[in-house]
């Protein structure tokens, strides 16, 4: 026997298209999975489902919602200042941004970064409605919360271009040495990022 | 600088190897293929962070073997580096304590020279671009960083202008990129050939014995601008259209060259090899002199298998130019001891023969 039994044998296939699973981790999840009671197994397949067919994007920033709701939690929240909207690549930054409990705007999802090797050009991400949004809206600041990489930076570029004309301040996160970590150990781009950034106290 | 102890396990062919070296001249010889290249490229690897010549890390774990250790001592520090080939993993300690690739690089620095060397003069344009930008990453630490996102910025303007109608904002975008990074570059280049430049003449002079004038021109297409980031950004904007037609960014420091001058004449195209020879060893003096005006401490310098192609009187003098507490490993291919020439036996402090991965100390 080279194989295990079909069944078997499909789940691991199927663990193994997730991302930075490989054979092992997605054999050691389908034996565990195997030795679970039947309950616990259909719980898991229901999230499987639900995620799916009970998301949805929010309508304003394209954050992810119920499906019963066509606006996200934040756009819905009156107490959310409406004059600020912070842009960000995935939902995902936007919940880290939220754990801070610093922010009290709004936010706007691209859905991704420009990135031309990968074919992803400005059409593929919600900027077009970011832009409706500034020019319909009272939005007095964006902030740009995007990756300090290549991509990042091209995709802060090009909005910047974009919003300027439409007379809406737009600002970016500060980027340079990490809290909490010696400066020394700090490697020389983050440093000179960092003293290029500097704030006067 | 000086390496007091290296120990080698499961490094290519050395399965286990520990040494002493001098803080001068280490001769390490031993017949073709034997693992001569082997020794000078463990070091190189732990003070640059890559293996030589676009190899894999893996390739530097011995055959059949899943890790590999490289241990260095100098003037009181260890360095310690523990590959796992399975993993595709680097553990890095200085001291006995985590670190991280640029505290070795700033521990260990390291001037390598190899027969490709002679390229520089005789090669290609990017040969010439890559040792320039080798030569000042050495100096300059963040000169890397800022070569890569360059890189990675053409390469995206790259797929950019071969895409069906690219956005005229997002080709702007990437061309206030480039011309931001690119300028950089070329005024840190520009800095460095002048450096080269105040020392390369009289280095030439001291090589041949005679006086010559030599000098390094930095061609650039931004010529003697002042303000280079407005000229790249100018000569970007001009060049569009034939960018677009030609699918590729056309001006900027991926584009520069190095001519060398001797005495009024180009090098490349109308020097002997005697002179252009000469050149390299001036090079080679000049680049020691500007790491030490730079550290205040000499690096350690490789050698690898140079004699092939600078010849023994030109190696001979070249070693009596360099500094005498510069330590240096300087390998050279013969079969037996006795083949050596005796004039590089009289100047070695050490000597190892390398036969079969096997090292042994013979001076």
């Amino acid at each position: 026997m080279d194989k295990y039994p079909e069944p078997l044998e499909n789940l691991i296939k199927e663990f193994q298209k997730l991302p930075s699973i490989g054979r092992k981790t997605a054999e050691r999840l389908a034996f565990y999975l195997l030795h679970q009671p039947p309950e616990e197994l259909d719980l898991l397949s229901q999230a499987i489902t639900n995620v799916k067919e009970k998301i949805r994007a929010c309508k304003i920033c394209f954050n992810y919602t119920e499906i019963e709701h066509e606006l996200c939690e934040i756009c819905r929240d009156p107490k959310r200042d409406a004059s600020v909207v912070c842009v960000v690549s995935h939902p995902q930054e936007l919940l880290k941004l939220e754990k801070t409990r610093e922010y009290r705007g709004l936010y706007h999802v691209l859905g991704g970064l420009i990135s031309p090797v990968n074919g992803v050009g400005p059409e593929q991400l919600h900027i077009e409605e970011l832009l409706v949004r500034l020019r319909t809206g009272n939005v007095q600041e964006v902030i740009l919360a995007l990756d300090p990489k290549v991509e990042g930076e091209a995709t802060a570029m090009y909005l910047a271009r974009k919003i300027k004309p439409l007379g809406v301040k737009i600002t970016q996160i500060a980027h340079g040495v990490p809290v909490g970590r010696d400066l020394e150990f700090a490697d020389e781009v983050t440093l000179s990022r960092a003293l290029a950034g500097r704030v006067q106290l | 600088m000086k390496i007091d102890r290296i120990v080698l396990r499961h490094v290519r062919n050395f399965a286990s190897v520990e040494l002493e070296p001098d803080g001068g001249l280490n001769l390490i010889t031993g017949p073709n293929a034997a693992g001569k290249s082997n020794l000078c490229e463990a070091i190189y690897y732990a003070a640059k962070g890559f293996p030589l010549k676009g190899e894999r890390q893996r390739d530097l774990i011995q055959w059949g073997e899943s890790e590999a250790l490289l241990e260095f001592s100098l003037s009181g520090d260890q360095i310690r580096l523990h590959l796992n080939g399975h993993a595709r993993a680097k553990t890095i300690e200085v001291n006995h304590e985590k670190r991280n690739q640029s505290d070795v690089s700033a521990l260990l620095r390291v001037l390598l020279f190899t027969p490709d060397e002679l390229q520089i003069i005789k090669g290609s344009p990017e040969q010439r671009r890559h040792f320039l930008d080798r030569s000042i990453a050495d100096l300059k630490r963040d000169y890397r960083a800022m070569l890569l996102e360059y890189e990675q910025l053409l390469r995206r303007k790259s797929a950019l202008l071969r895409s069906e109608r690219p956005p005229v904002e997002l080709l702007d975008v990437y061309d206030e990129a480039l011309s931001e990074r690119g300028a950089w570059l070329v005024a840190q280049r520009r800095a460095y050939v002048q450096k080269l430049n105040g020392q390369l003449s009289q280095r030439y002079g001291q090589i041949c014995g005679q006086e010559a004038h030599l000098q390094v021109h930095y061609e650039t297409t931004l010529g003697e601008s002042d303000d280079l980031r407005r000229e790249l950004a100018r000569q970007l904007a001009q060049a569009r259209r034939e960018e677009l037609r030609r699918q590729q960014t056309l001006v900027g420091p991926h584009r520069d060259d190095l001519r060398f001058d001797l005495n009024g004449h180009d090098l490349r195209r109308f020097g002997s090899q005697g002179e252009q020879k000469s050149a390299l060893c001036a090079l080679l003096l000049t680049q020691v002199e500007l790491h030490y005006e730079r550290f205040g401490d000499h690096p350690i310098l490789i050698l690898d298998d140079v004699l092939s192609e600078l010849d023994r009187a030109r190696t001979q003098r070249l070693l009596q130019l360099l500094p005498q507490n510069l330590q240096i490993f300087l390998t050279h291919t013969a079969s037996a001891e006795e083949e050596l020439p005796s004039e590089l036996r009289q100047s070695a402090r050490r000597l190892y023969v390398i036969t079969g991965g096997r090292i042994v100390q013979k001076l």
